[in-house]
């Protein structure tokens, strides 16, 4: 039984972890991030709602995961500031490749916003199912939508200054 | 064109982008673009920028796959770990025990342990050491930091912490495979400790980097001119009660 189970999750295994690629833009995070939600499915998987969409269900599960992760990063971020004596840091191939693809833009948006185009656009998610998935109303999803497209347009025309590299975030 | 649609709302238009629209009214948007460029070219590009993000991300997912990310391995793991907690369990009250966490041992010895994995262990077993956590305090500082310096190779700072309520604890010295590691921590007024940690790497490229949250730690590590560093700190910390209730959430 845990064969079927097994294989039905190796098979969105890709897309959870491009949905958690767009979230962090760091693979090894990402990849961090798509094991914590793994071991969580795992351990509460009969509580899952049977015939449900599996894969927004995961996709709920990693999101909360990352929000809970960013609230306590933000913490660990100061003393991240504080213990480099040198703020120049080698950028890492995923810098690399956002400084080179643009992006980056999708990093500069809040996360909220930035899970919504990333359903909506990546997942090809309905507004009805984004709602389910972020455990928010239809009409937060809609407004989060809007902002995120217009935020997303602004960066990419140049609008705002892009960050400078730096580690912590 | 007297008879024009009634213009779409910004969220018709959305959803327009998203093929989300019924077939009659994607019509009559259609023909309101139709007569309306400046809001078509907004469209456009609200469309243009779908498909870049698809495009920038579509190769993502012929990533390689990684081992660790098996749900198969993720099963391993988790049964592993209740088995540590029986296991230690068992260690403490039945010298038979022995024979099963060899056992575990050797299976566990399979799987790539996660990068920094030793810092938290490190934080687990030290930072919960009321009397002994470090082997020199942060009375001498300099020769604190000599000390671990010297035995690391590599020039250790201990950056103040003071304005964020951490006072410097002090230091230890640990083995690793690749050679000496540094255990630094440093607590708050309350008791509560951070960890610093920093060994040598020769397994991960420089530059790279995570967040790991690990049976209630939370660890942000990095690479850099050869070594590994690390912090490490609770993610039940009290003093972020939000956190806490989300944590609570999956369990």
């Amino acid at each position: 039984m845990h064969d079927i189970d097994d294989d039905e999750l190796r098979t969105l295994l890709p897309q959870l972890r491009r949905f958690a690629l767009g979230l962090t833009r760091d693979a090894h995070a990402a990849d961090d991030l798509v094991q914590s939600c793994m071991e969580r499915a795992l351990l509460k998987w009969h509580s899952r709602s049977i015939g449900g969409n599996l894969y927004s269900w995961l996709c709920s599960i990693l999101y909360r995961l990352f929000i809970d992760g960013k609230r306590h990063s933000a913490r660990i971020n100061r003393w991240l500031d504080c213990l480099h004596d040198e703020p120049e840091l080698a950028p890492s191939a995923e810098d690399t490749l956002q400084a080179r693809t643009s992006l980056a833009a999708l990093e500069q948006l809040p996360p909220d916003q930035r899970a919504v185009l990333l359903l909506v656009s990546i997942e090809g998610m309905s507004y009805q199912d984004i709602a389910a998935t972020l455990d928010v109303p239809i009409g937060t999803v809609m407004s989060r939508l809007s902002r995120a497209r217009k935020a997303f347009r602004s960066i990419t025309d140049g609008d705002t200054p892009q960050p400078v590299l730096r580690i912590a975030r | 064109m007297n008879n024009l649609p009634v213009p779409p709302t910004e969220e018709e238009l959305h959803a327009y982008v998203d093929g989300a629209l019924d077939a009659s009214r994607r019509a009559e948007v259609e023909a309101y673009l139709a007569s309306h460029p400046d809001v078509a070219g907004q469209v456009a590009r609200w469309r243009r920028d779908v498909d870049f993000l698809r495009t920038e991300l579509a190769g993502t997912v012929t990533r390689p796959p990684q081992p660790r990310l098996d749900p198969a391995a993720v099963r391993r793991r988790l049964r592993a770990r209740s088995r540590v907690r029986m296991a230690a369990a068992a260690a403490f009250f039945l010298a038979i025990g022995a024979g099963g966490l060899s056992g575990w041992q050797l299976r566990s010895m399979n799987l790539a342990p996660a990068p920094m994995a030793d810092a938290v262990e490190a934080y687990r077993v030290f930072a919960t050491d009321r009397n002994r956590p470090v082997e020199m305090g942060a009375e001498n500082v300099d020769h604190l930091q000599q000390w671990l310096s010297n035995r690391l190779g590599t020039s250790v700072s201990f950056p103040d912490l003071r304005s964020e309520g951490f006072d410097l604890l002090g230091g230890r010295l640990l083995a690793t495979a690749e050679g000496p590691a540094a255990l630094i921590f440093y607590q708050d007024r309350d008791g509560e400790r951070v960890s610093l940690y920093i060994r040598p790497n020769k397994h991960y490229s420089e530059g790279t980097r995570g967040t790991r949250n690990d049976g209630g730690l939370l660890a942000k590590y990095w690479y850099r001119r050869g070594y590994g560093y690390a912090v490490v700190a609770k993610a039940s910390d009290p003093r972020i009660e939000e956190l806490e209730a989300a944590l609570q959430l999956g369990s």
